[in-house]
């Protein structure tokens, strides 16, 4: 099965021209993926890549013409919320944003949108989702992962590559990789990547990689607590040196109030039972200390 | 942020943070190569990239443009993985960068390198 992306995923590239867009849908489609149509408005009827893949204008003709039913956003940040909401408009159920910097006010209305309509919106400002031997959309790396029965989900792009490839090391394979975003403002949570998992019969395992801002690993540790308990669980949060007040690299990650801190989302996690690691590089001998076996 | 943990890990001290963001251009690498160089309290570099969006190659040229220019000189350990590493790993290579394979690694390096350097 896996969650959110997998070999049902017909994927549309919206931004297909573009130097990522380009690029990343090419690997994409080296790893198996379903890339059935890109869209560029004034460019339908051409092709891309190579004249593989058919160009739209919009996304509607997409769904209609391609069957497309999936979406990967790579389009500068002043375009990219008109492309959520028109993959929505379109019916598209899964969107995943790679694109960063988006202003979390313009995102508001946006994520409201997608949940309205039920809509998954993955990101924004995150790396994509990669279902291992399945499906790989977004920017994550493909050499690092190997399929298997873990989930992965993570706020940070790099550090899901870091674990990622901490576990393939070690041989233990991925159900599925969620990058779910560095903003304050995105679409789905460690809360709902969680029940997805829990959900599934192919995720026997969760490693989760928080950082610090906001409280949504806080939200994340009381659920584990009730509605994960048999299930193997490792944690990293990034920050735990992070001066209080200054923004981290994400726009999500900062220290305010006093709140937000690594040490209070460490505390949350443990007390939920879920071990938690001072490296990526343990997260793997963690997992295995909780019980896992691949 | 988390070399920045490791680092302190390690019994080093982050002397700042600099993230170059997805995607960077070797032209971003090199400005940011020549923020760090002007802050004095700077004693080793570790540059640490897994790219995704970001392509290793063009960091690679960035570091290489970078120390071509640079005013002084500090001990730097590069790291790189990721899109286009193996590109990467051979122009640094060919200009004699102290590499590492791993985070771990690369901030254990980075500590001993600055350790030496203050003495």
């Amino acid at each position: 099965m896996s969650i959110l992306v997998g070999r049902e995923t017909r994927l549309v590239v919206q931004g297909i021209t573009g130097r990522e867009g380009e690029f990343h849908t090419r690997a994409a489609i080296a790893y198996g993926t379903k890339v059935v149509a890109g869209t560029r408005p004034g460019k339908g009827g051409q092709t891309a890549i190579d004249g593989t893949v058919p160009i739209f204008d919009t996304v509607a003709e997409a769904v209609k013409q391609a069957g497309a039913n999936t979406s990967v956003i790579y389009i500068p940040a002043s375009g990219a919320p008109d492309a959520i909401l028109e993959a929505i408009d379109a019916g598209i159920k899964t969107i995943v944003c790679i694109t960063e910097g988006i202003p979390a006010l313009d995102m508001i209305p946006v994520v409201e949108a997608a949940r309205r309509a039920g809509a998954r919106l993955i990101g924004p400002n995150c790396p994509g989702v990669t279902s291992p031997g399945q499906a790989k959309v977004g920017i994550i790396p493909a050499s690092i992962h190997k399929p298997g029965r873990v989930g992965v989900v993570s706020r940070s792009g790099t550090l899901t590559y870091e674990a990622v490839q901490a576990m393939t090391d070690a041989g233990l394979g991925q159900s599925t990789c969620v990058g779910i975003g560095g903003d304050p403002i995105i679409g789905t949570t460690f809360l709902d990547v969680l029940k997805l998992f829990r959900d599934d019969p192919e995720t026997d395992a969760i490693v989760m990689i928080g950082e610090i801002g906001g409280s949504a690993e806080e939200e994340a540790a009381a659920f584990a607590a009730e509605h994960l308990k048999g299930v193997p669980m490792a944690a990293f949060i990034a920050g735990r040196t992070a001066p209080p007040g200054r923004r981290m690299g994400h726009a999500g990650a900062i220290i305010s109030g006093g709140s937000g801190t690594a040490a209070e989302k460490i505390a949350a996690l443990k007390a939920a039972g879920v071990r938690v690691a001072e490296s990526p590089t343990q997260l793997p001998r963690l997992l295995l200390e909780a019980g896992y076996r691949a | 942020m988390t070399t920045m943990d490791l680092v302190k890990n390690f019994g080093g001290e982050p002397a700042n943070f600099l993230d170059v963001g997805g995607g960077a251009r070797h032209e971003t690498v090199c400005g940011a190569m020549e923020l760090i160089l002007a802050d004095p309290k700077v004693k080793a570099i570790l540059v640490n990239i897994f790219g995704g969006i970001t392509r290793g190659d063009e960091v690679a040229a960035g570091l290489i443009e970078a120390r071509a220019q640079q005013s002084r000189e500090v001990p730097m350990v590069v790291r790189i993985v990721g899109t286009n590493a193996a590109e990467a790993a051979r122009l640094l290579e060919e200009a004699k960068f102290e590499t590492a394979a791993s985070l771990d690694e690369a901030a254990e390096k980075a500590v001993a390198m600055a350790k030496g350097a203050a003495r």
